[in-house]
């Protein structure tokens, strides 16, 4: 079955068109690159996708849990990477931050699929741009998401960050069945580590491979 | 060291500063009586206990919705409307009042000129999504209700202004059992809105984007921290005079002593701080031979410490 499909999706703020119509329908298991110029749409259309904006026209299905990952989350001093993973799980946890324990397991599952082990009692002012995206991407999954939608995961991330990342994102796509969207700015890395292109340019849209 | 032990070591500074400051005073301990204590020294402790206690939570909510690490209840113009109320009082009917008569006038139009500023503030905040707009216009606010402030004084007699003097000035002194157990009274829902609060407050550390994300009501969170602030200060204000500093200082501290900004962690330490400062500040200005008004002598503590606070952030 797959997670994400659109059809002549139509994205925008208040009746105001930004982009489409799209149409796309992306097998489980994929990390999607999405791309575009500045204006063209990516935020606004990882937005509707997660349900925080109407689309103006046209509708898509995103099957299961659906969890966007903002872009440039500040790293607060005074939280591990555990308690900051933590943190986003606020509708799962009592009002002392008390996890149920399968809540608990999955968290430290993520933790374990991302290799943040020996980082998870680090404070997360005190790691790298490309490991506290890393501590993004596990607040995610232990969200058991489906749908994972990251906006510009590699902004401000040096090479090596940024292939670490790219590649994270696909390993985790292949390896646990979600379906992976990320928008970037960096092409030739992002083709490179991604199973599928987006590309958005005003109201015009295709879908390679 | 373990959090836990320095949480106990923050108690036992607390329970030590609370035993000094009752020991100090007008009298040696040779002249102390029953009545000293009683009617001077606990409310007067009780007092400094609990104002640190209330403007330094309410600082800690201001710091965590606003995310600026020099956000107080000063800066949200709650103390100042405050003082318009204190000034108007004293204009109209304070000097012509009884001593103890006219304190309580003051104090009740204290309350009510926070109040006033807190409604404010709570009006504009539900129709604003930004934060930083939010804080600007309390900083507005503020200047607005000083310059008011300035007017009413400008045409006061000189004994309406020492009357509002003496309550801008600040003290701890002078608080009777109901007054005291009215602050009691607001530290007590205060403090159990904040905690109520604590998972929303550690989320907005994070901004108002991925707050969304996470699924909570950003503006309920903000709205609940506004209004606890807003409640705690204008209690501690009307009574005690309008109090720098301890606010700011108080919740760097306790991240500082918990190494952590979990607000389960920083919210009891910050409590515990806030007291320690407003006591420490309340024993100086008691040793001191000339008469030293609190709202000084908290910031001669207070400022070394914003200082120390922002030069280890370059």
């Amino acid at each position: 079955m797959n997670m994400l499909k659109a059809n002549n999706l139509i994205i925008g703020y208040k009746g105001h068109e930004v982009a489409g119509p799209l149409s796309f329908d992306f097998p489980d298991g994929q990390s999607v690159m999405l791309c575009g110029s500045n204006g063209s749409g990516k935020s606004t259309l990882m937005r509707t996708l997660a349900g925080l904006t109407e689309p103006v026209q046209g509708d898509f299905m995103a099957g299961g849990e659906v969890v966007m990952v903002p872009t440039h989350i500040p790293k607060v001093k005074g939280f591990t990477v555990r308690e900051f993973i933590r943190t986003s799980l606020y509708t799962a946890s009592g009002s002392f931050r008390k996890l149920s324990p399968q809540a608990e397991s999955s968290l430290e599952d993520a933790i374990r699929t991302l290799g943040l082990e020996p980082l998870a009692d680090k404070d997360i002012s005190l790691i790298s741009d490309g490991e506290f995206q890393k501590a993004c991407i596990a607040t995610a999954l232990t969200r058991k998401a489906n749908v994972i939608l990251l906006d510009e995961p590699t902004a401000f991330l040096d090479v090596e960050n940024r292939i670490m990342v790219l590649l994270t994102l696909q390993e985790l796509a292949h390896g646990t069945g979600s379906t992976i969207i990320f928008s970037t700015h960096d092409i030739y890395d992002g083709a490179r580590f991604s199973d599928a292109t987006l590309q958005l340019s005003s109201c015009e849209s295709q879908s390679i491979k | 060291m373990k959090s836990s032990q320095r949480t106990f070591i923050l108690i036992a500074v607390t329970l030590c500063l609370c035993g000094i400051d009752l020991l100090t005073g007008g009298v040696g301990l040779s002249g102390m009586d029953a009545g000293i204590f009683l009617k001077l020294r606990l409310p007067r402790m009780l007092t400094a206990l609990l104002s640190g206690a209330c403007l330094s939570l309410a600082g800690l909510q201001m710091q965590s919705v606003f995310r600026n690490p020099l956000a107080d209840p000063h800066i949200m113009g709650v103390s100042a409307g405050a003082g318009t109320g204190a000034a108007a009082a004293t204009l109209l009917i304070g000097a012509s009042l009884p001593a103890a008569l006219s304190g309580l006038t003051v104090a009740a139009a204290a309350f009510a000129g926070s109040l006033l500023t807190s409604i404010l503030v709570a009006t504009v905040a539900r129709n604003l999504r930004n934060a930083t707009t939010l804080l600007i216009f309390g900083v507005m606010l503020g200047f607005i209700f000083s310059a008011i402030t300035s007017i009413i004084e400008y045409s006061a007699s000189a004994e309406s202004l020492k009357v509002f003097y003496s309550w801008s000035a600040g003290s701890f002194s002078g608080c009777r059992p109901m007054e005291v157990s009215l602050m009691a009274a607001t530290l007590l829902v205060g403090a159990a809105m904040t905690l109520l609060n604590n998972k929303g407050l550690d989320i907005a550390l994070f901004g108002d984007e991925y707050a969304v994300l996470t699924g909570i009501n950003i503006k309920s969170v903000r709205n609940m921290a506004l209004i606890s602030s807003c409640l705690m200060t204008g209690a501690v204000t009307a009574f005690c005079g309008p109090l720098g500093f301890v606010g700011i200082v108080a919740p760097h501290l306790s991240r500082w002593i918990t190494g952590s900004s979990v607000h389960s962690k920083v919210i009891p330490a910050t409590m515990l701080c806030g007291a320690s400062l407003s006591l420490t500040a309340d024993f100086l200005s008691q040793i001191s031979p000339a008469p030293l008004p609190v709202g000084s002598t908290m910031a001669v503590i207070g400022i070394p410490i914003i200082m120390a606070i922002l030069f280890k952030k370059q």
